[in-house]
């Protein structure tokens, strides 16, 4: 917008609003809009609204609000908010034509109001913000697992609402505590002064202390830490064919931001990265869904990023965040493309799949893109960003964390670029001749595919492609992030281990030491909770049936003695109708009015 | 051949439809032979040795003790992808299930 048109017209409160707001107001008048066509026009409106306040908007804070005690700050904008605002922005973009087809009016509501209050989120500026945008996700995507319909799609969605739920009420109660031990100021992460800068490179939430270690749990369940991950792999591939791609976004990269803004350089989640980059990488392989395969090949992908913010450095860092920038436009052209293979043919397991390229051609090329992207091939956006982080960890001496990633990269060659796509569109032929994609899922499929291609290429200054996405990341300063991309050893080395994982992958399809798939399903940690605890309930259950059972059964012998006594001292033959004589009588009563006397007495002292 | 499996039943539902193959998608039918894809295999076995081999000329400036041996990224890639192999292999022989397992109803003591 012309910076001469704003202050001729006095329009300068516009850059003051958050870029959530038109989203989250698209989102919630889609729900009144009876036509699906108009409900994707305003969507589109919303998203223009959004991307035109993104653009205008300058580095500072904005849309203070007093409430009690506390500040709330609604609008930060800095370097690290806006990469992440723009391309939630673009990704609900990319969603919206994906779904045009789709004519379920709560999804288009649901699907909009999640990706404004993570636009609202990442804009947050104080934690009671962050917490209530952190909700609305919550509660605004389960709708998306849950329109899927039947009942393993309805229970999970209630098992991933109850844990998005736990998330938030940790991080309220860190914001609680982090509020009392610190005046009342509930500040979200260290903040920046200008485009260009970002975070420090120290954690700004210490996880040590209680606020700190609540805030550090809850963004960890969100981020899918070991053991807090069950929920992604449990609930994506349950998800509509567009809820998945929507899913995929926001919450885990929300998380990633999070994370960023608040634990940069605390060196325990380097290791957590490590961990879970390797681990789903095994699931992810074993999978026969391959919904479910993304699901785990996207936990994996988040512990690159994970590590890279623990390393904290301004080239981890940079990495990290590129790294979660291209990760939502490939992973989200995965999906899309799984998507479009269930609708065509109702089903993602790699067991009844295969040879879709004859009917699908669209969908498999741009699904070999986003493989290409997941591989990390010269050319490819991944290439860019994942070089970072490695780079990142043998510049700061991590090798044998730098060994993990190396070992998660050609997992994730194998599982996520080879598998897929092979098993999906090549590999053995299912007889299945399924139409190609609709044209709304085509269209944005080829978007996703252009834009992981484009943000890869060297360009000259002035043409875009890599110098965009590097040119959008927080930190710019030379010094701190020299690292060049396309050098002859980068790409070198990178193509070596491409092209050795894909030889092996090749010959271990001849010689069947690849895990063929097979309709089955791989039992995760959430045992624990889903037949373990699920038993002890059950179990607990049935004892406290049992002793309210019993405590039942002696109220009933109580109250049965006790009436049968009353009913024999009252009944006529009982002992209270029994006659006395009168000098009994008569001794009885002085007794008794002696006993009055006396405590009448005592008491009036 | 070892990824020789049974052709699964087509089932129906929405979307489901068969269509017809085009002129391309018909020509492009030899890609799936087992011969195509051996010949494929062994392109790429020639090309990363190729790339290992290269690794003698080429000066990648390694940083790590690990990034300094012979050929390390195409050994680590090939020992990368054969590890999460035969973990993968491992996992489905400890951790595999019937699609039903959470599903359906226990009998007392039944384990799944």
């Amino acid at each position: 917008m012309d910076d001469a048109l704003i202050a001729a017209a006095d329009l300068s409160w516009w850059r003051h609003i958050s870029p959530a707001v038109p989203m989250v107001l698209a989102g919630v008048v889609t729900l009144i809009v009876p036509l699906a066509v108009l409900r994707k026009i305003l969507a589109l409106l919303g998203i223009a609204g959004a991307l035109s306040l993104w653009a205008v908007a300058e580095a500072g804070i904005y849309g203070r609000v007093e409430i009690a005690q506390f500040t709330l700050d609604t609008f930060r904008y800095d370097g690290l908010s806006r990469v992440f605002g723009l391309i939630f922005i673009v990704a609900t973009a990319l969603n919206t034509i994906y779904a045009w087809h789709d004519r379920d009016r709560g999804h288009d509501a649901a699907a909009l109001v999640y990706a404004g209050a993570a636009v609202g989120g990442v804009f947050a500026g104080d934690l009671l913000t962050l917490f209530v945008c952190w909700e609305l996700t919550a509660l605004a995507s389960v709708y998306l697992v849950m329109a899927r319909g039947g009942l393993g799609a309805i229970h999970a969605g209630l098992r991933y609402l109850a844990i998005q739920v736990l998330s938030g009420v940790t991080l309220l109660a860190g914001a609680v505590v982090w509020g009392a031990t610190h005046d009342g100021a509930l500040v979200f992460g260290a903040a920046a002064t200008s485009v260009g800068d970002a975070v420090g490179t120290g954690p700004f939430y210490d996880p040590t202390t209680l606020a700190g270690g609540l805030i550090l749990f809850a963004f960890g369940i969100k981020a899918a830490f070991p053991l807090l991950h069950n929920w992604l792999a449990d609930s994506y591939p349950r998800a509509t064919p567009a809820g998945a791609v929507v899913l995929s976004a926001f919450t885990t990269k929300l998380a990633i931001y999070a994370l960023a803004r608040g634990f940069a350089g605390f060196e325990p989640l380097i290791y957590v990265g490590a961990v879970m980059a390797v681990f789903t990488a095994v699931f992810a392989l074993a999978s026969d869904d391959l919904r479910k395969t993304l699901a785990y090949s996207l936990n994996s992908q988040l512990g690159f990023m994970v590590v890279g913010i623990g390393i904290g450095t301004p080239l981890a860092l940079n990495g990290a965040i590129g790294h979660a920038v291209v990760s939502v436009l490939y992973k989200g052209l995965l999906f899309m493309a799984m998507g479009a293979v269930l609708l065509r043919t109702d089903t993602t397991r790699a067991s009844q799949l295969g040879g879709l390229y004859r009917t699908m051609p669209v969908t498999a090329v741009c699904c070999m893109i986003g493989a290409g992207a997941i591989a990390a091939l010269p050319l490819f956006s991944g290439f860019v960003a994942k070089g970072m982080i490695l780079g990142a960890a043998l510049y700061t001496h991590y090798d044998w964390v730098w060994l993990a990633l190396i070992v998660a990269s050609a997992g994730a060659l194998v599982h996520t670029a080879l598998k897929v796509p092979y098993m999906a569109f090549f590999g053995r032929d299912s007889q299945r001749r399924p139409a190609e994609a609709p044209l709304g899922m085509t269209l944005a499929m080829a978007a996703a595919a252009f834009l992981c291609v484009y943000l890869a290429l060297p360009l000259p200054a002035g043409w875009g492609g890599m110098n965009l996405l590097t040119g959008l990341l927080p930190y710019t300063d030379a010094k701190y992030v020299a690292y060049e991309t396309y050098t002859t050893a980068h790409v070198f080395t990178q193509l070596q281990l491409v092209l050795a994982g894909a030889f092996v992958f090749a010959m271990g399809l001849r010689w069947g030491i690849y895990p063929l798939e097979r309709g089955s399903l791989i039992l995760d940690t959430d045992w624990v909770y889903r037949r373990l605890g699920l038993g002890l309930v059950m179990w607990g259950g049935a004892v406290c049936g049992r002793l309210w059972n019993l405590a039942c059964r002696g109220v009933m012998v109580a109250s049965t003695a006790i009436a049968g006594w009353s009913s024999g001292a009252f009944a006529p033959s009982g002992v209270l109708n029994k006659s006395v004589s009168q000098g009994a009588l008569a001794i009885w009563a002085g007794i008794g009015l002696a006993v009055a006397l006396i405590v009448a007495v005592l008491t009036a002292g | 051949m070892s990824d020789v499996q049974p052709d699964p039943p087509v089932t129906g539902g929405a979307n489901t439809a068969n269509h017809g193959l085009s002129r391309l998608a018909q020509r492009l039918m030899w890609t799936q032979s087992p011969i195509a894809r051996d010949w494929v295999g062994l392109a790429l076995g020639l090309m990363a040795m190729v790339l290992f081999g290269l690794d003698a000329v080429i000066d990648r400036h390694p940083h790590g003790v690990i990034e300094q041996v012979f050929g390390a990224y195409a050994v680590l890639g090939a020992g990368g992808a054969l590890v999460m192999m035969i973990f993968a292999r491992a996992l489905r022989a400890v951790a595999e299930r019937p699609l039903d397992y959470f599903t359906k109803p226990r009998r007392r003591g039944e384990d799944g």
